[in-house]
């Protein structure tokens, strides 16, 4: 869902940067600001934390959680000096994280996800673009198998995908986020391909057997 | 460069700086297995190119849109309250200092009253021809002292003070009055 921008969205704040979308929320109160980037960043945010939970309740819970603490600590711990996506980024992830931590078990995909993303995640897909029926039904399956075996993978491998995938973060900001080197975040992604290089591998293997 | 496990990887993420490309594109041309890895890396990652993205409850991103305008609000009563709390603190201090340059002046005008009054006054250069006021005091042992400078022909006023005193007034012990160069008389507390 995006807001609607012609609505609540001046034009030219779409064109601004965050960084000054930021400055005029903070200075000058200005809602329409924190609108946009909400617009802007919002499914990105939230699609990490539900790659990293797969459960839509928990991760509507935790996008909360985190855009309260952005907007009650915005004026206290964000200096403006870095990216102020990279900053929510950080929260978000240490949301996800401590709430990975308290239930003190990696997600289980097997048992979470086939119950309830299946029907939950792609749904919802936009329609835009679609492809033919036969084709979206492929791409479907695809996703499914791409988030089972996304899931299956060490938390911290998992952390370092998903955060590359949607912002395109460099990896000296993922190495800061994780609190690990540049190095160790890259021999993550690393081992993260090779893995579910190995999972597809697999999955090929079972579909041949059953056929 | 040296290739190490990260190479294929830091390659692929455009982490490298365009001589480190240079150098890696040619040894990728040399070494098979290196080929190998990279490609297997690039497949794989083209498959995570499709993920899609997910949207948050209609309902959440409505909820925190208006918490924002809250807290913006709230930011806003703070910043118009902010010149009143600043008044207020220049009131307070602006008492504070009046209060303490109240004090500090009464000090400055009792501490000159002390050095006017002739008490321990060894000025020589005194006008002799004006009679001066011996103005007695009490100090923390509760002895009350006369003492001046007098010319030989005032002497006998302090004497007549002395005689007068000396029936109600006890003498120190150990009278230290020898002790002055000038005259002087030096009493405690009544008789009981």
């Amino acid at each position: 869902m995006k807001l609607k921008k012609a609505v609540h969205i001046p034009k030219s704040y779409t064109e601004l940067k965050d960084e000054e979308l930021v400055r005029l929320y903070r200075r000058k109160n200005d809602e329409s600001a924190f609108r946009e980037l909400m617009n802007r960043h919002q499914s990105k945010v939230y699609s990490y934390i539900y790659s990293m939970i797969t459960n839509a309740e928990i991760a509507n819970d935790i996008f909360q959680e985190t855009f309260t603490k952005v907007i009650t600590k915005m004026d206290d711990t964000y200096n403006e000096q870095g990216k102020w996506i990279a900053w929510v980024m950080r929260i978000a992830h240490n949301a996800t994280i401590d709430h990975i931590r308290k239930q003190k078990r990696f997600v289980d995909v097997s048992s979470n996800y086939d119950s309830e993303s299946k029907t939950d995640f792609y749904e919802r897909l936009p329609d835009d673009d679609t492809p033919g029926q036969h084709d979206q039904m492929e791409l479907d399956e695809f996703r499914t198998s791409l988030m089972s075996h996304i899931a299956e993978l060490p938390e911290e491998q998992r952390t370092v995908v998903m955060l590359r995938h949607y912002y395109e973060m460099p990896f000296k900001e993922i190495a800061e986020i994780t609190n690990v080197s540049i190095n160790t975040a890259l021999g993550r992604m690393r081992y993260a391909l090779i893995n579910l290089r190995k999972l597809f591998d697999e999955e090929k293997q079972n579909e041949k057997v059953k056929v | 460069m040296t290739l190490d496990e990260n190479t294929c990887i830091r390659y692929l993420m455009g982490e490298m700086d365009p001589a480190e490309v240079a150098v890696f594109k040619r040894v990728l041309s040399e070494d098979q297995d290196l080929l190998i890895e990279y490609q297997s890396l690039k497949a794989t990652y083209k498959h995570i190119g499709k993920l899609p993205e997910k949207e948050p409850d209609a309902h959440i991103s409505e909820n925190i849109l208006k918490m924002a305008a809250l807290q913006s609000r709230k930011r806003e009563r703070k910043a118009r309250r902010k010149p009143l709390y600043y008044a207020a603190a220049a009131t307070i201090c602006i008492g504070m200092m009046s209060g303490m340059l109240m004090i500090y002046l009464e000090n400055d005008s009792v501490s000159a009253d002390v050095n006017t009054a002739g008490i321990n006054i060894m000025n020589s250069e005194r006008p002799t021809n004006q009679p001066q006021l011996t103005t007695p005091w009490v100090d923390n042992n509760e002895v009350l002292r006369f003492q001046d400078m007098q010319r030989v022909s005032d002497i006998s006023d302090l004497d007549s003070i002395y005689q007068n005193s000396y029936k109600k007034l006890v003498p120190v012990t150990g009278n230290n009055a020898a002790q002055f160069q000038n005259r002087g008389l030096q009493l405690t507390g009544s008789r009981p």
